[in-house]
């Protein structure tokens, strides 16, 4: 059994100094003693590089994150949630505590973004801790250079620094002191006074010595010297500014590869997608793009990092709308379909359809990048009502090819699809048959019968022979009998009766339900009457129902005659 | 306090060693608690104590300190069964207003028992046990200022930060010369002494710099580069991170590029530079470091290998400024040096620094206006030596006249080397 199985969040802990109670046995085991002992079992299970640590992690994760603003609190041989022990040190179990406390770890707290990758760096690195001075330090120099991410480490000064404090000599510092303030600074001065003055002739043509400590002293009265204080913090956010670091690192991995196992891809992919939530600024984006268009096996590693749905989505909802963002955007919605560009087409379709301004700037994006490539972006299946017709309006307003509109009319969800094909242009719409009538076939009932309706009232296009054709090729098999039903009825209404609802009639391997359909709708038509009037061989091989209505037909033919 | 010829205690062997003498101790303690001072048990424990104190190889002393033991001022690594005999025994002394046992020599058995009775009287509550004793090869002290198991922070913050900064440049004297592999731990432990010195006090921090006797040596100026940086970033209230960064990144370059007199062209100190903390490996287990990497990604910046990519760079202008003055601390063939003023002054000029403004007035404003060190005259006519500011303005500050601190009843004026020469010294 691995060491990492032993601690199951079920067993409860050792008691405190090895007693064993009935009481302690019964006792539930607390949330709290549970993180001490996931915690434990996760240092020792890096300790032997069991494959289950991820696992491990994310255990102790949720445990942890069921303590509100939980605090663990490190003492020499102890572990403590508030005033709850935790973890006890002893051979085996919380060995790592002792050596932590020595390098100066006082509480250990979750930051907001915790993954179990950090959750097992932090472990493993206890699990490497040992009671020499060497390893100590080296824990203490790793948490101090912010080596411990995803957590937030209270360090103090740690045994060797408490002694740093505690031991200056105040005999010697007092010394020191005096040296400050003593005659022998002056007289020092003095005496470099004199041999600067010995020099001096030789130095005075040199650069160095022009000092000018006139206009120094001229911008210190004018007040020229200060910082003011806006100043002061947009310098020190520029010095803060995480995309620059992040950038900084990406292209030492890129020019050093055998520095990028300590700048994992995807621990930076991560900070960077950090960075959109407070808003992607135009320079994130390029940022963004210019890995995207790299082939390097590091840069692959970071765009499979942020080549996630949820990096889109991130992305299109922080985006600032403005131009500069629209010439950052173009390029990484031009360049090839990924999960990121899915998302973030579809997002920010989400998003820009909401006002007129940003709408017009979504409009100049799909322009930018090319409507048929930003298309070629959207899933089309995660479309709402709402965007695909927004879309589809832009498309055809757009005057771009075709196909895209087609496309987006073939993925959308059916009840989507007709919504847009219903706010569509005619001439357009009459362009895009084949998917409207794909469209047809597979919307609801109502949808299909609604779709009809609409094709039926436009007048300029004759969607009575289109649909005509179809049902005569299916032989009204295609769709659904209502919908059939309604074709029929927009096909007789284009006066198409006799040429495509009468041969449904007279073939034979029309089902007699679609056969009694039609008929119902030839009779409208005169003409379609008088051809099936004339008796054929065909139609002795007629179900006795279709004949019936056949001569049913006839007769009121004749009696209107 | 160290004694030399002994081993580090961070070698196994050492750290056995002493772990080895503070059980024995306790040990000892206790059997002639138990048993007295004639029992054979109690005769063998002594024995063993004195083995482990010859094999401990004396001259040496023991600290008591926050619940630690160090062994010459270093810390010596515990593992459990032993700290807690340790804190034990600390307890017991810090009672007895003990901090430190120096051993000398190996002291006697008859002497040591004699110890270890006092110990377990002491141990027993009567806390008066080793007034007036004397053991020869042994003493005892008290450290004022170490209290058991809380905190140390009670030591005057210019002491402090003096101190601090003086190990800072011992510290950065052991850096590693030339091309070789850069140490970040050592990098790491100077930077962080220089960021707890300023944290206390800045002013105590750039006066110290300044106006301490001795020569501008390397170090000296390694230190005062990662120094400005660290006095400017704290005063912007910039992150923790970022700002150790940029600190070490300025003592590994000042470090490489320095000469006894002047130095290298930044750009090349900063690619020579690169490539020593390209070379250093990783010493976590993980092999991820962001410190490490976030360094050698600035430094590598600095250097100038990328060309593309227009993200703004302060850092770099902030690392440039503070190479460049120290390169100018000590001018090349001239035999004296520049104070912080004078430097700060041509930096403000052109073309000498390339520096960007904004970073030395930050500098200038961090310091305080007049900074440590600048030699002005006085408007009676003396001169005198800045040591920092006054209350009374930033053209007034606390400046050393003959030996006596005073703020000058009106504005002072920088004096330069020339007129401080021609005026004989004032």
């Amino acid at each position: 059994m691995s060491s990492h199985e032993r601690q199951t969040p079920v067993d409860p802990p050792s008691p405190p100094d090895g007693e064993r109670t009935g009481e302690h046995r019964t006792e539930p085991v607390s949330v709290a003693r549970i993180i001490g002992s996931t915690l434990d079992g996760l240092v020792r299970s890096c300790r032997v590089e069991s494959p289950s640590v991820l696992q491990i992690a994310g255990r102790l994760l949720e445990r942890w994150d069921q303590i509100p603003d939980c605090v663990l609190r490190l003492e020499p041989t102890a572990l403590y949630i508030a005033d709850q022990e935790i973890l006890t040190a002893q051979e085996d179990d919380g060995r790592w505590l002792l050596p932590a406390f020595m390098a100066g770890v006082k509480t250990i707290q979750l930051a907001d973004d915790t993954r179990p990758e950090d959750v097992v760096r932090f472990a493993s690195e206890l699990a490497a801790l040992n009671p020499t001075l060497a390893s100590i330090g080296r824990l203490r120099d790793w948490l101090w250079a912010e080596g411990a991410e995803g957590f937030e480490i209270l360090l103090d000064h740690g045994f060797v620094d408490g002694l740093d404090a505690s031991m200056t000599e105040p005999v010697r510092q007092r010394a020191l002191l005096e040296a400050l303030r003593s005659q022998g600074s002056i007289a020092l001065a003095m005496q470099a006074e004199r041999i600067a003055s010995r020099d001096l002739d030789a130095a005075a043509a040199r650069d160095e010595f022009y000092l000018p400590l006139e206009s120094f002293s001229r911008m210190l009265s004018d007040g020229d010297l200060s910082l003011p204080a806006e100043e002061s913090s947009q310098l020190a956010a520029r010095c803060d500014d995480s995309l620059f670091w992040i950038d900084a690192q990406v292209h030492l991995a890129f020019a050093h590869p055998e520095l990028q196992a300590q700048v994992p891809a995807e621990r930076l992919a991560r900070r960077a997608l950090a960075l959109v939530r407070g808003g992607a600024t135009a320079r994130f984006l390029n940022f963004l793009s210019e890995i995207m268009r790299r082939r390097e096996p590091y840069a692959r590693k970071l765009q499979a990092a942020l080549d996630t749905p949820e990096a889109g989505e991130a992305l299109g909802t922080h985006a600032v709308t403005d131009e500069r963002s629209i010439e950052a955007l173009a390029p990484l919605l031009a360049a090839p379909a990924s999960a990121l560009t899915r998302a973030l087409a579809n997002t920010l379709l989400e998003r820009c359809t909401g006002s007129r301004e940003s709408l017009q700037w979504l409009a100049r994006l799909m322009s930018t990048v090319g409507f048929e490539a930003f298309c070629g972006k959207v899933d089309a299946s995660q479309l709402t009502e709402r965007c695909a017709v927004v879309m589809g309006r832009l498309l055809a307003a757009s005057r771009a090819p075709l196909h895209p509109v087609a496309d987006l009319l073939a993925h959308v969800p059916p009840a989507t699809g007709v919504r847009l094909a219903t706010t569509l242009p005619p001439e357009i719409l009459f362009r895009l048959k084949q998917p409207v009538l794909k469209l047809i076939g597979s919307a609801s009932l109502k949808d299909a019968e609604s779709l009809l309706a609409h094709l039926a009232a436009q007048q300029q296009n004759d969607w009575g022979e289109v649909v005509g054709e179809v049902l005569v090729a299916s032989r009204g098999e295609e769709w659904p009998l209502p919908v059939v039903r309604t074709a029929c009825a927009l096909v007789t209404a284009r006066g198409h009766a006799p040429k495509f609802l009468v041969p449904l009639v007279q073939d034979r391997h029309v089902g007699d339900d679609i056969k009694l359909t039609v008929l119902r709708f030839i009779e409208r038509d005169p003409r379609a009457v008088a051809m099936l009037g004339t008796m054929s061989l065909g139609s002795l091989f007629q179900s006795r129902e279709v004949r019936e209505r056949l001569k049913e037909l006839r007769r009121r033919q004749e009696e209107k005659s | 306090m160290t004694h030399p010829g002994s081993l580090p205690v961070d070698t196994p062997e050492e750290a056995l060693r002493v772990q080895g003498l503070v059980e024995g101790l306790f040990v000892a303690m206790r059997t002639l608690q138990s048993y007295g001072r004639e029992h054979p048990l109690s005769h063998q424990s002594v024995l063993a104590l004195r083995e482990r104190m010859v094999d401990a190889a004396p001259p040496l002393s023991l600290q008591f300190v926050g619940q630690a033991i160090f062994k010459d001022r270093t810390m010596v690594p515990l593992p459990l069964r032993v700290y807690r005999v340790g804190q034990h025994l600390g307890q017991l002394l810090h009672r007895l207003h003990i901090q430190e046992l120096v051993m000398e020599r190996p002291v006697a058995v008859e002497q040591l028992t004699e110890l270890c009775l006092l110990l377990g009287e002491a141990d027993a509550g009567r806390l008066d046990s080793l007034e007036g004793v004397e053991i020869p090869g042994l003493s005892w002290r008290e450290l004022p200022t170490a209290r058991y198991g809380i905190e140390v922070e009670e030591v005057d913050p210019e002491v402090f930060s003096s101190a601090q900064l003086a190990l800072a440049i011992g510290d950065a004297e052991l850096l590693p010369a030339g091309t070789a592999a850069w140490n970040f731990a050592k990098g790491l432990t100077v930077v962080r002494r220089l960021e707890r010195a300023v944290q206390v006090s800045r002013e105590a921090v750039g006066r110290a710099l300044e106006l301490v006797p001795g020569s501008w040596t390397i170090a000296r100026r390694s230190v005062a580069a990662c120094t400005h940086v660290l006095t400017a970033l704290t005063a912007l209230e910039v992150s923790g991170a970022a700002r150790r960064v940029a600190a070490h990144a300025a003592l590994a370059l000042a470090w490489t590029g320095l000469a006894e007199r002047g130095g290298g062209p930044f750009a090349d100190v900063a690619a020579r530079t690169s490539g020593r903390l390209l070379e250093a490996p990783a010493v976590s287990r993980t092999g991820v470091e962001p410190h490490r990497a976030k360094l050698s990604a600035l430094v590598f910046l600095a250097s100038g290998e990328r060309l593309e990519g227009d993200l703004p760079a302060p850092l770099l202008d902030l690392l440039r400024l503070a190479y460049e003055l120290e390169r100018r601390r000590c001018p090349v063939k001239v035999p004296f040096d520049l104070t912080l003023a004078d430097l700060l002054a041509l930096a403000l000029s052109e073309p000498v620094a390339q520096c960007d403004p904004t970073w030395v007035r930050a500098l200038s404003t961090a310091y305080g206006e007049i900074p440590p060190g600048a030699r002005v005259l006085l408007p009676d006519g003396k001169v005198g030596l800045v040591l920092g500011g006054s209350e009374a303005g930033p053209l007034r500050p606390q400046v050393l006249v003959n030996g006596s601190v005073l703020v000058p009843g009106g504005p002072v004026r920088f004096l330069s080397p020339s007129v401080i020469a021609r005026a004989g010294g004032g």
